[in-house]
Parts: structure tokens; C-alpha cells; sequence
């Protein structure tokens, strides 16, 4: 079973009265305990194909499967539970709240899975921490964190709801090159352990780590 | 849930200069509440004590009118007006008899004079200082400014609200990211704005308090009570109605939030 199906995928967009197509009959599947790289110029449409990946964006045209239940026709709501269970973001500018700590941000997604009490809460944040390396900040604000720890902290509070999926959006874009290894390590580590990781990047260090590699082209899959 | 998002929105310096601006809102707009109230007290201290029953009796002014007791019942039955009474005034060679109308408080007087206008019934009044006739002139602008402060502290709190949105705007849009449902950031947002409101209305509040009851007596000489039912109205009113305005398109960004 694929973890994530894209059929006869389009993706347009109207400006200014003019069609603009962005995704060309994208065709591809994603499975679990795999590490994905999505390659591509600027403007080839690779953030878009995360986006509707990740339901924050839907095709115009064809078909999303996410554990082979279709997407499309969701309500608002159902998308909103389907992110927050099945689906962890990494960003490039790692979105944490600036007026939350560590433990905070991390916490911040199990606020509204109903399988968490209070104290499973704090067992799965401490177990966190320590799985990104980040007992001694654990109080400390975002401003206060080096680029690495922050990006730490996101990929730890994408990971809050035990997700199956992580969507990484040029994760190491801010990266210096020991922490960009650091934080590759961490996502093809979570690809081994049963996840299905998909990275959209520039940087040829991706590929290293990456179990498949997709070039988009002008919205074509190659 | 609520109180970390709560905090997170305490933190952000930027509110608790939104808070020191409800401070102030609150104060004026309660301070214009009862501005009339101020006003009229303070006028009210500066009529000689001998002159207060003058000051509230008004004289039918059209000797030709002779009111009936029917008439006079009915004038009696028209709010702030206490009792009509003929009054005989002994001259030389004659009696000359007066019909007055007394009013529950002077500062109704021109309101009676109107509506007994209207009615065809002229009047004078028993007694008129300068204090009286400066209290009509300044009660015409008075109004106004009480409308005026009431409505630009609503606009004052509805650009607040907005501007705190807008600065919340990327945290919601993480939540949205998050899974959180646009309903529950809908709830989010609103405890938010309510949570840096009710702290600085109570603060507001509690300095008004301190200014109404013991500053402005002082200074003035002159005792006030507060009309707490309109103040509770009006405050309730500037808030919510800013409230809706702001929340209800709150999450209307959201829906464009991609990476």
C-alpha cells in the first residue's frame, strides 16, 4: 500500500485572467520507510507538490491518496485531522513561536490529539528532546537557539503526533554545512524507522541521503 | 491549550502596549459615560441653596391660560414633572395667581419647556443664574462629545484587534499547519484578544474608579454616582462589537497559507 498517491495530477493557477500551469500530470507514489528528494529550479513547482501533498493546496484536476483514502472532496476539518495525525512540516525558516520554549513548541501539536493527556504529554516531549539532542535548552526561547537547534525543535514538534509522513521544505536551507549533515541524519533516520520522508531541495547534499530522487521540471515529473 | 496560546500572546511586547492602549480607552470611554453626570453635579454646586426649588419650578407664562384640574392632572402625568400647583401672589389691588409647574430637577427644566411648547403652553422659569443658562450651552456640546469618545474608542479598539490579528497572523497560520481546525483557531484568536482586553479594562476601570470617586470630587468639590447599568452596556458593547468585526474574518488568511 502506498502512503501517499498522486494521479493525473494538475495544479493551475488564474492570474490575471491567464492560466498558469504549475503541476502537468504528475503520476507518483511515495512509500513508507523511504527517503524522497524532490529536485527542481526555481519555479518548477516543487513547493507546490508539497503543499498538495500536505493538504494545504489541491490539484485542479486528478487525484490525491493519503493511505489510500481520497482527499479532494475533504471538508476542512477532516484535512485539519488528517494533518494532524498523519502528516509532520519541517520548514526552511523552522516557524517556531517565538514566544514558546522548546518544550512549548514541541507541545504545541498534541495540544489537540485527543489521545494525549497531560502526562502522556510531557513523556512524549521529554522523549523528544532527547531524540534531538536538546535536554539543555529545553527552557530556552527560539531566539536564544543556534539555526541547527531550531530546526531541531521543528522536526521534534513534527514528530509530536507520531506522523507517518514528514513534508521537508528546504530544511537545511539556513543550514551551515555540519548542521545540514546533522539534520539529513535525522530525517534519513526517521525514513529507516518506517516513515515516509519527502524533501524538496536544492542542495545536491540531499541526494546522499535520498532512497529515490524526483527532478521536476516545469511542473513535470522526469 | 488556551493558556499557552494565551501567554504566547502576552509575551509579544508589542500587546502590552495594545493593553496600555486599552488602559487608556477604557478610562475615556467611561470618563465620557459620565461626563453628563460630572458635568451636571459640578454646575448643580454652583447654584445658591436658597435657589434650588426656583431653580426647578417653572411659571406658565400666558396669563390668558387657565388650566382645569383635568389639564393639570395630565401635565402632572409628563416625566420629570412633580406637581403643578396654582400659586396666588397678593398685589396692591388684586391677586394675581400663577400657575407653576415643578420639575424633579433643574437640569429637566428646558426639556418641560420644550414639550410644553409644543403644546402651545409657554413658560418662564422661577429662577435662571448664569450657572443654569452656561449648564444649557455646554449640554448641547456635551452629548457630542460623549457620542464622539464612545465611537472613536470603538474604532480604537477595532484597529487594535486587527493589528494584534495581523501580528498573529503567522503563529495561526502554523496552527493551521498543525491540524488545528479553523474553528479552534477561530477560538484561539478570540480568547487571545479577549485575555489583553479584560486585563486592560479591568486596570482601565479600577483608575476610573479612582478618578471618579476620589480625584475628581476633590477637586470639584461635588459628590457623583456612577450610572452602572449604561457603563456595563456601553462597555460591554464597544468591546464585543469590535469582536465580531475583527474575529469574523479572522481565519480568512488561513485558507491562502501555503509553504
Amino acid at each position: 500500500m502506498s502512503k501517499i498517491e498522486i494521479i493525473n495530477g494538475y495544479k493551475e493557477y488564474l492570474k490575471k485572467k491567464e492560466k498558469i500551469s504549475v503541476l502537468d500530470n504528475i503520476n507518483v507514489k511515495f512509500e513508507k520507510e523511504k527517503l524522497y528528494a524532490i529536485m527542481g529550479e526555481s519555479g518548477s513547482g516543487k513547493t507546490t507538490l508539497l503543499n498538495i501533498i500536505g493538504t494545504l493546496d489541491t490539484l485542479t484536476q486528478g487525484k490525491l491518496l493519503i493511505n489510500d483514502k481520497e482527499i479532494i472532496n475533504l471538508k476542512d476539518e477532516e484535512k485539519a485531522k488528517i494533518r494532524m495525525k498523519e502528516i509532520g512540516f519541517v520548514f526552511q525558516n523552522f516557524y517556531l513561536n517565538p514566544n514558546m520554549t522548546v518544550e512549548e513548541n514541541i507541545m504545541q501539536p498534541m495540544y489537540i490529539n485527543p489521545e494525549y493527556n497531560r502526562i502522556s504529554m510531557e513523556e512524549k516531549t521529554e522523549e523528544l528532546i532527547k531524540m534531538v539532542g536538546l535536554e539543555s535548552r529545553r527552557t530556552h526561547y527560539p531566539k536564544e537557539l543556534s539555526g541547527g537547534e531550531e530546526q531541531r525543535v521543528a522536526i521534534a514538534r513534527a514528530l509530536a503526533n507520531n506522523p507517518e509522513i514528514i513534508l521537508a521544505d528546504e530544511p537545511t536551507g539556513n543550514l551551515d554545512k555540519n548542521n545540514e549533515i546533522k539534520i539529513l541524519e535525522i530525517l534519513k533516520d526517521l525514513s529507516q524507522k518506517g516513515r515516509c520522508v519527502i524533501i524538496v531541495s536544492h542542495s545536491n547534499k540531499v541526494i546522499e541521503y535520498a532512497d529515490k530522487v524526483l527532478n521536476l521540471k516545469e511542473g513535470k515529473l522526469e | 491549550m488556551i493558556n499557552l496560546q494565551i501567554k504566547s500572546i502576552l509575551k509579544n511586547k508589542i500587546n502590552l502596549l495594545y493593553i496600555i492602549l486599552f488602559i487608556i480607552v477604557f478610562i475615556i470611554i467611561n470618563l465620557a459615560i459620565n461626563l453628563p453626570e460630572i458635568i451636571y453635579k459640578y454646575y448643580d454646586s454652583k447654584i445658591p441653596e436658597e435657589y434650588k426649588e426656583q431653580a426647578r419650578t417653572l411659571y406658565i407664562a400666558d396669563g390668558n391660560i387657565e388650566l382645569t384640574n383635568e389639564d393639570m392632572e395630565n401635565l402632572k402625568k409628563i416625566e420629570h414633572i412633580q406637581d403643578v400647583k396654582i400659586k396666588t401672589l397678593g398685589m396692591q389691588d388684586y391677586e394675581l395667581k400663577l400657575t407653576n409647574i415643578v420639575v424633579d430637577d433643574w437640569k429637566n427644566c428646558s426639556k418641560i419647556q420644550n414639550i410644553l411648547d409644543n403644546q402651545g403652553i409657554l413658560t418662564g422659569r422661577e429662577y435662571e443664574d448664569d450657572w443654569i443658562k452656561g449648564y444649557e450651552k455646554i449640554n448641547i456640546f456635551m452629548n457630542l462629545v460623549v457620542y464622539m469618545s464612545i465611537i472613536i474608542g470603538t474604532f480604537t479598539i477595532l484597529i487594535s484587534y486587527i493589528n494584534i490579528l495581523k501580528n498573529e497572523k503567522e503563529n495561526h497560520k502554523l496552527l493551521y499547519i498543525l491540524g488545528y481546525s479553523k474553528s479552534k483557531i477561530r477560538y484561539i484568536v478570540c480568547t487571545q484578544i479577549l485575555a489583553i482586553t479584560i486585563i486592560g479594562f479591568f486596570i482601565g476601570i479600577i483608575i476610573f474608579d479612582i478618578i471618579f470617586q476620589y480625584v475628581i470630587p476633590n477637586i470639584l468639590n461635588i459628590e457623583l454616582e456612577q450610572d452602572m447599568y449604561k457603563s456595563i452596556i456601553i462597555n460591554i458593547l464597544v468591546t464585543i462589537i469590535p469582536l465580531f468585526i475583527a474575529t469574523g474574518k479572522s481565519t480568512s488568511h488561513i485558507k491562502d497559507f501555503k509553504m
